[in-house]
C-alpha cells in the first residue's frame, strides 16, 4: 500500500494511484485531521491532490520531486514547517 | 508496407474519402436527398471505424467529429449549407493528405494532432450554432484575439514573478508555451492522469493547477470527478507538447509565448527623485549602446528599495532582460519607463518577427485578389485624386485586417507623393510591397497544399485499380459499391505484367508462321507446315482474345476523371462569384487506364480556362442576353478505334482578332502571318508554345504555359486536340484519343537496307511514284498528288545510310504521312505488311536516341526499330 495510516499521520509511499482515493477521503472525515508526510511520495494521482485540496491538512514534509511539491504547495496552501 | 491491414485500409480509405466527398456535392445540390446523405454517413463512419485500427488518434478523432456532424444532418437537426460543405471537404482533404502519409510512412506527420484538434474545432462550432439557432457570425478576428490575449495574461498572473523570472531565461533560449488544460470531469474514469501528464511534460518550467470551483470538505467530496484545471509553462515548441497531449488536446489551449509576454511588473508605484535620475542614466547609457553599464545601476537600486515595490520589480525583468546577449532595446525602454509607471507596455512586435499572427491562406489568396484587381485599377489610368483616395483606402483597409498595420505610413507618404507627381505610380509600388509581402506569407501557410493534383501524380505509382473479374467485359462496377462482392482488387503492376506476357505471346505467336514456312521450304515437308498452320490460326485467335480481354480489364469509364470536376467546378465558381452548372455525357465511355489517368491534367486545365476566362460574371451574361448560370459541359463518346472528349462552355467565346494581336505581340507569329490566317486557324495559335492571353496571372490558369501543355501531353499519348469558338457564344475543345495504348499498329517498311516500323495513325497513303512525276523545287523534291504539292524525304538521307539500289525507271515508293499536320512523302525501297506490336520504349544506354518510338520484336526474332516521325523530321 503506497499509503500508510499511522496513528494521527498519513504517509504517501512511492507512486500513489486513483485506488487509494476513497481510503484517504475517509480518514480525512475524522477530527483532528491527520498529518500528512509526502517525502518520500514520488507521484500522486491527481484524485489524491483533489482529496488534500478539500481537506487541506497540515503537511509535514514535501515530496522531493521540486514541481510536484510546489504544486501540493500551491493547492493545499502553506506548509507548516 | 509491412503492415498487410494498412496496406487494406489505404486503397479503401481513398474510396471512401472520393465516395464521403462526391456524396457532399449532390447533398448539396438537393440537400432532402437521404440517400446521399445515408451515403456520406455511412462512408465517414466507416472511415473512422476501420481507421480505429491504426495508431492514429487524431485522424480518428477528426472524421468522428466529422460524422457527429453528419449524424446531426441525418436527423436534420443541422442544416447543410454551402460553408459546412466547405468545411466537411476540407476534413476529406486533410484526411486524404494524412493516408498519403500513412502510406509513406506508415505514422502520420507531427502536426496532425494540432491540425485536428483545429479542424474538429472548426467543424464542432457548427454545433454551437445549431444550439444558438442561427448562423454563427464569422468572429471578429480582431477581438478573438484580445479576448485570447486577455485570457493568457490571466493564466499567466497564476505564476508568481520568480517562476516567470526563472522561466524568462529559459524560454528566451528555446522557445515556450503557455499551456492551459482543463480535463473533462469524468476522465479519472478512462485512465487519464492530468496531474503526472502534466508533471511529465516535455520541458516543464512551472505547473499551476488551480480548482475549478472551490472544493468541498471531505464529507461531500467525491474525488474522482476532476475539479482541477492546469497552467503550465514550458519551454520548446507548441508541437512537441501537443504531441504530449496528442490524447487530450480537446481539453487544451496550447499558446507559443514569446519571451517577453512573461514580463509583467506589479506592486505599489512610487515615485522618489532617485528614479528620474537612475531613468536618465539607464536611457543615456541605453543609446550609447552601453548595456553592460546599466547593470550595476540597477544592482544599486535594487538594494536601495523596498522589493515589493512595481519599481523593483520593473528593475528584476530588466536585469534578467540584459542577462540576454541581444536584448530588444524597446523592451530595454519600456521596463525603463515602467519604473515610473508601475505599467510594463508590451512594445508591439514588429512586422518582421516569425512569431506575427499569420493570417489563413484563403484570407491571403482572397487579399492578393484584391491587389490584383486594385492594380489593375490603377495601372494605365489617367491620374484621378479621387480614384487615388478609394484605392489608398482599399489597401489600408486590407494591410489593417491582415495584421499589416505598420504599412499606414508608407500609404500616407505615398498618396503624398502621387499628389505631387499627378500619377498612380508611388501607390503601385506600395501595392506591389503589400503583395509580394502576401505572395511569402501564401507560400508559408500553404507549405502543405492540399487541392489533389499532388495526389493524381502519385497515383500512378502503385495504385489498386478496381476490376472486375473479367466474364462479359464487363465494367458494370462503376455504379457504387452496391456489386462489391463481385469486385476483385488488383495491384495494377500484376495487372501490367499479365499485359507484357500476352504481349510477348503475341510476339512469339508469330514465330508459328515463320516456322511452317521453313518447314515448307527448308525441310520440304508440307504436310508438317499445313499442321503448323492450323495450330498457329488457333494460338492466333485465343492469343487475340485474351488480348482484348485483358485489356477491357484496364479499361476504366471517363467518369473516373469526369467526377472530380465536380467539385473543381464547385470550388472555384464560388470563388469567382460565378453561377456555372457541369453537365457530363456519357461516363461510362471506356478507354485504357493510361489515358484516363493522363487525362487528369489537360482537362483540369481546359476546364479552368473555361471557368477563368471562358464563362462571364453573371452580371455580364444576363447583359449579353444570356441566362446567368452558365453550364460547362464533359462529353465523351466513341468514334471508331477513338475516344473523343469535348468540354464545352457557353461564355465569351475567343476572339480571333485578339489572338492575332496577341500572338504578334508576344513573337509568335509576325503580322503578314497573322492576317493571313483564317479565324479558325487563328484560335489555333493558342497551342503555340509561349501563348497566354491571360492579361494578369491568376491561380486558377493562365500561368502562361497555357494549351500548349495540354496539347503536348495530348499528343504523348497518341492524341489530337483541336479547338472551335464562337464570339458570344462559348468555346469548345475535343480531345481525340487512342482506346488502348497497349498495341500499336505499324507499318513495316524497308529502307535504307533495314526494316522499320512506321506508326499507321501517321501514314495518309501509300503511293507509287514515277521518277518523271518528280520535280526539284531548289533543293528540295517534290511531286504532285491529286493537285497538291507533297515534298519528298528520302529516307536513305534521313537513316545516313544508302538506298537500295534501283534502276531509274522503276517507281519509287512513297509513303505519305501527316506530321504535324503537314502531308510529306517519305521515299522508301519497299512497302510491307501492317501488323500490330506491343511497343517497348527505347531504355538504357539507348534511352537518349532520338528518332525512334520504341522497339518491338518481329516472329523470327529480329528487333524492329519503330519510327517516331515527329521527331525524325
Amino acid at each position: 500500500m503506497p499509503l500508510a495510516f499511522e496513528e494521527g499521520i498519513v504517509r504517501f509511499e512511492g507512486h500513489c494511484l486513483v485506488e487509494e482515493a476513497l481510503a484517504l477521503v475517509d480518514c480525512f472525515k475524522t477530527s483532528p485531521l491527520p498529518i500528512v508526510h509526502l517525502d518520500r511520495c514520488l507521484s500522486m494521482h491527481a484524485a489524491l491532490l483533489q482529496v488534500l485540496a478539500s481537506a487541506r491538512p497540515e503537511i509535514a514534509t514535501l515530496p522531493e520531486g521540486r514541481a510536484l511539491a510546489a504544486v501540493v504547495q500551491r493547492i493545499v496552501g502553506e506548509v507548516a514547517r | 508496407m509491412t503492415n498487410p491491414l494498412l496496406a487494406r485500409f489505404i486503397p479503401e480509405a481513398r474510396e471512401l474519402i472520393a465516395s464521403s466527398s462526391s456524396g457532399l456535392l449532390r447533398l448539396e445540390k438537393s440537400p432532402s436527398d437521404a440517400d446521399a446523405v445515408n451515403e456520406v454517413f455511412r462512408a465517414v463512419h466507416t472511415l473512422k471505424g476501420s481507421s480505429g485500427l491504426f495508431d492514429v488518434p487524431a485522424l480518428t478523432r477528426l472524421v468522428h467529429v466529422a460524422e457527429d456532424l453528419l449524424g446531426a444532418i441525418r436527423v436534420e437537426q443541422l442544416i447543410l449549407d454551402s460553408n459546412l460543405v466547405d468545411q466537411l471537404l476540407a476534413t476529406l482533404d486533410q484526411v486524404g493528405i494524412w493516408i498519403d502519409q500513412m502510406e509513406d510512412s506508415e505514422r502520420l506527420s507531427e502536426d496532425a494532432d494540432g491540425i485536428s484538434s483545429s479542424m474538429a474545432k472548426s467543424l464542432r462550432s457548427y454545433f454551437s450554432a445549431v444550439d444558438q439557432s442561427a448562423i454563427a457570425p464569422p468572429q471578429e478576428p480582431a477581438a478573438a484575439s484580445a479576448a485570447d490575449a486577455d485570457r493568457r495574461r490571466e493564466w499567466l498572473c497564476l505564476f508568481s514573478e520568480g517562476e516567470r523570472l526563472e522561466a524568462f531565461s529559459r524560454i528566451a533560449e528555446r522557445g515556450g508555451v503557455l499551456v492551459h488544460y482543463r480535463p473533462a470531469e469524468d476522465c479519472f474514469f478512462n485512465g487519464t492522469d492530468p496531474l503526472n501528464l502534466m508533471l511529465n511534460a516535455p520541458g516543464l518550467l512551472s505547473l499551476a493547477v488551480e480548482p475549478v470551483s472551490p472544493f468541498p470538505p471531505p464529507m461531500d467530496l467525491d474525488p474522482y470527478l476532476s475539479n482541477l484545471s492546469f497552467v503550465m509553462l514550458a519551454a520548446g515548441s507548441p508541437k512537441e507538447i501537443e504531441h504530449h497531449l496528442r490524447y487530450e488536446l480537446e481539453h487544451v489551449v496550447v499558446a507559443a509565448l514569446r519571451p517577453s509576454d512573461l514580463i509583467m511588473v506589479s506592486g505599489a508605484t512610487s515615485d522618489a527623485p532617485v528614479w528620474g535620475d537612475f531613468r536618465e542614466q539607464a536611457h543615456l547609457l541605453l543609446t550609447a549602446g552601453d548595456l553592460l553599464g546599466i547593470r550595476p545601476r540597477i544592482r544599486t537600486m535594487l538594494e536601495l528599495v523596498a522589493p515589493d515595490l512595481a519599481a523593483a520589480s520593473a528593475l528584476r525583468w530588466l536585469d534578467a532582460l540584459l542577462e540576454r546577449s541581444t536584448p530588444a532595446p524597446d523592451l530595454i525602454a519600456a521596463l525603463i519607463d515602467a519604473t515610473r509607471s508601475g505599467v510594463f507596455v508590451d512594445p508591439p512586435p514588429d512586422a518582421a518577427l516569425p512569431d506575427r499572427k499569420v493570417p489563413p491562406a484563403r484570407a491571403l489568396t482572397l487579399a492578393r485578389d484584391i491587389l490584383a484587381v486594385q492594380k489593375r485599377g490603377l495601372d494605365g489610368q489617367a491620374f484621378d485624386e479621387d480614384k487615388l483616395r478609394t484605392a489608398a483606402g482599399a489597401l489600408g483597409r486590407l494591410a489593417q485586417s491582415l495584421h499589416h498595420g505598420n504599412m499606414d505610413a508608407a500609404i500616407a507618404v505615398a498618396i503624398e507623393s502621387a499628389l505631387s507627381s499627378q500619377s498612380f505610380s508611388p501607390l503601385s509600388v506600395v501595392l506591389d510591397r503589400l503583395d509580394a509581402a502576401l505572395a511569402q506569407e501564401s507560400m508559408r501557410a500553404t507549405a502543405a497544399p492540399s487541392d489533389g493534383s499532388n495526389r493524381e501524380a502519385r497515383d500512378g505509382i502503385a495504385e489498386m485499380v478496381p476490376v472486375a473479374i473479367a466474364s462479359n467485359g464487363g465494367l458494370d462496377h462503376v455504379d457504387g459499391g452496391r456489386g462489391a462482392a463481385k469486385l476483385l482488387k488488383v495491384d495494377q503492376a500484376k495487372i501490367d505484367l499479365l499485359m507484357n506476357l500476352i504481349g510477348e505471346l503475341v510476339v512469339s505467336k508469330n514465330s508459328l508462321s515463320f516456322l511452317a514456312k521453313r518447314a515448307e521450304d527448308v525441310y520440304k515437308c508440307r504436310e508438317l507446315g499445313r499442321e503448323l498452320k492450323d495450330k498457329y490460326a488457333v494460338i492466333d485467335r485465343l492469343s487475340q482474345e485474351m488480348q482484348s480481354a485483358i485489356m477491357q480489364v484496364r479499361m476504366l469509364p471517363v467518369s473516373d476523371v469526369f467526377d472530380r470536376f465536380h467539385r473543381v467546378v464547385r470550388d472555384v465558381s464560388r470563388k469567382l462569384e460565378k453561377e456555372i452548372d457541369l453537365a457530363i455525357e456519357g461516363g461510362d465511355t471506356a478507354a485504357d487506364k493510361t489515358i484516363i489517368e493522363a487525362l487528369g491534367d489537360p482537362l483540369l486545365h481546359i476546364v479552368r480556362n473555361s471557368l477563368d476566362h471562358g464563362v462571364e460574371l453573371p452580371a455580364q451574361r444576363l447583359a449579353a442576353g444570356k441566362p446567368p448560370r452558365a453550364t460547362i459541359t464533359l462529353r465523351a463518346y466513341q468514334e471508331a478505334d477513338q475516344v473523343v472528349i469535348e468540354v464545352g462552355d457557353d461564355g465569351r467565346g475567343i476572339d480571333p482578332t485578339r489572338i492575332r494581336d496577341v500572338a504578334v505581340a508576344k513573337g509568335v507569329i509576325n503580322r503578314g502571318e497573322a492576317n493571313a490566317l483564317s479565324d479558325q486557324e487563328a484560335i489555333n495559335l493558342v497551342f503555340r508554345p509561349g501563348f497566354s492571353t491571360a492579361a494578369e496571372v491568376s491561380d486558377l490558369s493562365g500561368r502562361g504555359v497555357g494549351m500548349d501543355v495540354v496539347r503536348t501531353v495530348v499528343e504523348k499519348l497518341g492524341g489530337r486536340v483541336t479547338m472551335t469558338s464562337r464570339v458570344g457564344e462559348g468555346s469548345q475543345t475535343r480531345l481525340m484519343l487512342p482506346l488502348s495504348m497497349a498495341v500499336t499498329r505499324v507499318m513495316l517498311v524497308e529502307a535504307a537496307g533495314g526494316l522499320y516500323g512506321v506508326p499507321m495513325d501517321l501514314i495518309v497513303e501509300t503511293v507509287r511514284v514515277a521518277a518523271d512525276r518528280i520535280h526539284t523545287v531548289k533543293q528540295a523534291e517534290v511531286f504532285v498528288l491529286r493537285e497538291q504539292l507533297i515534298p519528298l524525304v528520302r529516307m536513305s538521307t534521313l537513316l545516313k545510310a544508302a538506298a537500295r539500289p534501283h534502276s531509274p525507271d522503276e517507281a519509287e515508293a512513297v509513303l505519305v504521312c501527316r506530321v504535324d499536320g503537314r502531308l510529306v512523302g517519305l521515299v522508301i525501297d519497299e512497302f510491307r505488311v501492317g501488323m500490330d506490336v506491343v511497343l517497348k520504349p527505347l531504355e538504357g544506354i539507348v534511352a537518349g536516341l532520338r528518332g525512334f518510338a520504341g522497339t518491338t520484336l518481329l516472329g523470327d526474332g529480329r528487333v524492329l526499330l519503330v519510327l517516331d516521325l515527329k521527331e525524325f523530321l
